[in-house]
């Protein structure tokens, strides 16, 4: 995992503002990896309540993360209690790493 | 009298606000003749067979994106360098148009880039999604719209040449 403790640190105070203190937050994809370089951060946010406006709620993590980790290419992914199954999300559980 | 702006920095601030208001009147156009249908999930199910309809939503997800790239990267910048700062990064950028008070907020302004994205990819997969992400991007229209407002009065507290005495000045 390739992401320095103050980013982890910034990316669980987001997750929590946003969505509360029981959301979990994984980073997958080649930031997940150690012997990797560069490349894309994926953030998986998940919660278990329902959201009223899940876009919205992308928009503020995505604006959030952003201004916190500087502007990079940042790609979030959320889900909450009725967003529909997707492999994506199965792929970012089993592959990610809990921040 | 003493100028508060740099004017070396007029024309290219009074070209960028030229184009953000035609790009404005574009995006109330398709915003408002969008938001007249009766939008739900049914509505939203229907766009694959009503082509029609999905050219109206690539219309206003289009110029919307437009809009704020034309904002965030020509207006905001250079109405910053006009008043003397030169902010190196879009989040400086950002930092510098919340104090002048141009926007409410640079997490919402710079976040509502992730709506194009949304309203591109989803409505094949997610219907939700893309419902709350098409009624957002109207609310975020209204941010657009304001940051504009906002500038234009910048601009005419600053007591600017207009466009054209601007072109009668030059030799």
């Amino acid at each position: 995992m390739r992401l320095t403790s103050n980013q982890v640190q910034a990316i669980r105070h987001v997750a929590q503002r946003v969505l509360g203190a029981d959301a979990r937050v994984r980073v997958f994809g080649s930031m997940a990896l150690d012997q990797h370089k560069g490349g894309d951060i994926d953030l998986f946010f998940e919660t278990d309540a329902a959201l009223a406006n899940r876009a919205q709620i992308l928009c503020q993590l995505s604006g959030a993360i952003t201004l916190a980790l500087g502007d990079r290419k940042i790609d979030i992914i959320l889900k909450d209690a009725n967003t529909p199954l997707a492999p994506i999300f199965d792929i970012a559980k089993r592959t990610g790493i809990l921040l | 009298m003493t100028l508060r702006y740099l004017p070396e920095h007029a024309e290219n601030a009074l070209l960028a606000l030229e184009l953000a208001r035609k790009e404005v009147g574009h995006l109330q156009y398709t915003q408002r003749t969008l938001f007249a249908l009766s939008i739900d999930a049914n509505w939203v199910q229907q766009l694959e067979s009503h082509p029609e309809l999905a050219e109206k939503v690539d219309a206003f997800v289009s110029r919307f994106g437009r809009l704020q790239d034309q904002i965030g990267e020509k207006l905001m910048p250079r109405f910053a360098a006009l008043l003397g700062e030169s902010p190196k990064s879009m989040l400086d950028v950002l930092a510098y148009a919340e104090k002048m008070q141009w926007i409410d907020s640079a997490e919402a302004f710079i976040g509502a880039r992730r709506l194009r994205n949304l309203l591109v990819h989803e409505y094949m997969t997610d219907v939700q999604l893309f419902l709350q992400a098409l009624l957002t991007a109207r609310e975020a229209s209204e941010m657009l719209f304001s940051a504009f407002a906002s500038i234009e009065a910048t601009a005419a507290s600053l007591e600017l040449p207009g466009m054209s005495e601007l072109n009668s000045l030059k030799p």
